[in-house]
């Protein structure tokens, strides 16, 4: 299988009407959530620790440096855990009952998201492949167990997954082809930087 | 340093007192009333001894606003120390108690009224989730997918039972001995008896938890009174001394940015030590523990923390029976979260209490045999931050 570079689009999936609880866009977010819009996960990470950060924010949560930079996530991983959730905010009713789950990606950055597709108890510490999620109003991103034998390659998160601060962060070994953009020089800057990739 | 004590508590039963639709309403002060009343007639105090009042901030379901200072006006009370409401989602309950401990033991008051009640029965529940996914996720970023306070810690179960490899059957019997804890409790919500084949056949609510694994809806009021450890002395009456608190919050928000151990509630740890340390003991001293803990996943992770077992053998340490108010190493003899009640604002208030019931020997039916030092334990997020006390008893 092809090693995944962060720079692929992730596989569409149609939802119908409306984002149930849809997400506030910020000048700073508009970066996450235009990129999740055209296929693309992307996130924050150190310009000086080279620490990860999920969600994207506006500075290193470990050395409380703002230069951030925009850099593509992976988006294969592996299933930590989920719930089915059967009794629902109103504003979910009609989406009940529905699947979360908590998924560690192959970049070494845990997430919580929808689950879509079939999941089972059997399925934790198996591959999964990030999705969009294609609202009327908007994008959300989700997550989906792959079928057996395959991604198991590329998507799990690392057996060494004790790794507890940035001197251990694998993501040092990620080629800086990853970089989109630091996150300072402004939203249009960093878009244009993000839509070469 | 002043040491502080609780010299009184009053509460009502846990359940259904808002009452949708009823033709006359329940007022939450009127509620409050007869507990603060209670409180302050065990201690052999009066309205003017009270110097302080810290309330448990009552959440969104009550009309009134600003009910500390409201509350403080329908009482009478003339206060010279502090009068302030405090929030820390489910442990607001427990900084309420704190506050008030940490007035006396500053020695800023003397005697300090720690007082809660929430509200929510009267509020459908799909409503009631509308606003608590805002509580317990980032609102962009995991509320959006409709993250409900309970689906975090049902994740953490979901986990538990692969990684351990346990049938679910072993830690929804945690739901069993809580229901028999509570049907020796005259203050618990459900007191009908309840088997494993009820836990494990419920409608499932966030997989792989049931109906009887997770709380019900509840209402509450409870008020504590706390005092110098001279007032309670000089009382002649039989009282309850704070030896020591320990608090850790671990910067996180429900869960890490990073792969980790999500089944290891370290905060616990960290917190229930620095307790352990101040108060100069070791866990083999205490003799009961009340540990907040909404669903069964969390009390067996909560034990585990503490070290009162193994990783992994919360859950069967649990099912042997080892928790019970009778076992080693008594857990929720009150019936926790899921059979003494759970009006998460003021849980940890109604912890205390039982605490006290226990270190007083007034447990009656579910009285624990080693009664001379208690831990209680609250928590917010999923055991992101928590605060432990190690109390005495002073018969």
């Amino acid at each position: 299988m092809k090693p995944d570079n962060g720079d692929t689009k992730m596989p569409e999936i149609s939802m119908a009407g409306l984002r149930p609880f849809p997400p506030r866009v910020s000048g700073f977010t508009a970066t996450f959530w235009q990129a999740l819009g055209e296929g693309r996960l992307i996130t924050t990470r150190c310009g000086q620790c080279s620490r990860w950060s999920f969600p994207p924010r506006n500075l290193c949560r470990q050395c409380w440096n703002r230069d951030v930079d925009w850099v593509a996530l992976r988006t294969t991983g592996t299933l930590y855990s989920f719930t089915r959730v059967h009794v629902v905010p109103g504003a979910f009713r009609t989406d009940a009952p529905y699947a979360i789950g908590i998924v560690d990606l192959a970049d070494k950055v845990r997430l919580m998201c929808r689950l879509v597709g079939d999941v089972q108890v059997g399925d934790l510490d198996q591959p999964i492949e990030m999705v969009v999620l294609r609202y009327n109003d908007g994008p959300l991103f989700g997550a989906r167990v792959l079928p057996s034998g395959l991604g198991i390659q590329n998507a799990r998160a690392g057996d060494d997954s004790d790794c507890g601060g940035a001197e251990c962060d694998a993501t040092a070994e990620r080629p800086e082809s990853g970089t989109l953009s630091g996150a300072r020089p402004g939203v249009a800057e960093t878009m244009r930087k993000a839509q070469k990739l | 340093m002043t040491r502080a004590a609780i010299l009184g508590y009053g509460a009502i039963p846990i359940g259904n007192h808002q009452r949708a639709g009823a033709e006359q309403a329940v007022l939450e002060h009127e509620l409050v009333t007869g507990v603060v009343l209670d409180a302050v007639a065990m201690a052999g105090l009066a309205k003017q001894d009270i110097e302080g009042v810290v309330v448990a901030h009552p959440g969104d379901h009550t009309r009134q606003g600003y009910f500390h200072t409201f509350l403080t006006a329908h009482l009478g009370i003339q206060a010279c120390a502090t009068v302030m409401q405090v929030l820390g989602n489910g442990m607001t309950g427990g900084h309420a108690f704190d506050q008030a401990v940490l007035q006396v033991t500053s020695g800023q008051a003397q005697c300090v009224l720690s007082v809660g009640v929430h509200f929510e029965t009267a509020i459908a529940t799909a409503a009631h989730l509308d606003y608590s996914i805002r509580l317990t996720g980032d609102v962009d970023f995991q509320s959006v997918f409709g993250a409900v306070p309970i689906a975090w810690y049902a994740m953490d179960a979901q986990r538990y039972l692969h990684e351990y490899k346990l049938p679910r059957a072993t830690l929804a019997s945690i739901a069993v001995k809580n229901r028999e804890h509570a049907m020796r409790n005259p203050l618990a919500q459900f007191r009908k008896p309840l088997t494993l084949d009820e836990v494990l056949n419920a409608r499932p609510i966030v997989e792989p938890l049931g109906l009887y694994e997770v709380p019900g809806r509840a209402d509450g009021a409870v008020a504590l009174v706390i005092v110098s450890e001279a007032l309670a002395r000089a009382s002649s009456r039989p009282y309850v001394l704070v030896r020591s608190r320990g608090f850790q919050h671990e910067g996180l928000h429900q869960i890490s940015d990073r792969p980790s151990d999500s089944l290891d509630y370290q905060t616990l740890r960290t917190a229930a030590d620095r307790a352990l340390r101040g108060a100069g003991l070791n866990l083999a001293d205490i003799g009961t523990f009340q540990v907040y803990a909404p669903c069964t996943i969390v009390e067996a992770l909560g034990a585990e923390a503490l070290g009162l077992m193994k990783r992994g053998q919360g859950a069967a340490a649990a099912a042997a029976g080892e928790t019970r108010f009778d076992g080693r190493y008594p857990v929720n003899t009150c019936g926790g979260c899921l059979s003494r009640g759970h009006p998460p604002e003021v849980t940890p208030l109604y912890d205390v209490l039982e605490a006290m019931t226990q270190l007083l020997g007034r447990a009656g039916e579910r009285q624990v045999a080693r009664r001379e030092f208690a831990m209680t334990v609250s928590e917010l997020g999923k055991y992101n931050a928590a605060l432990v006390h190690v109390l005495q008893a002073m018969a």
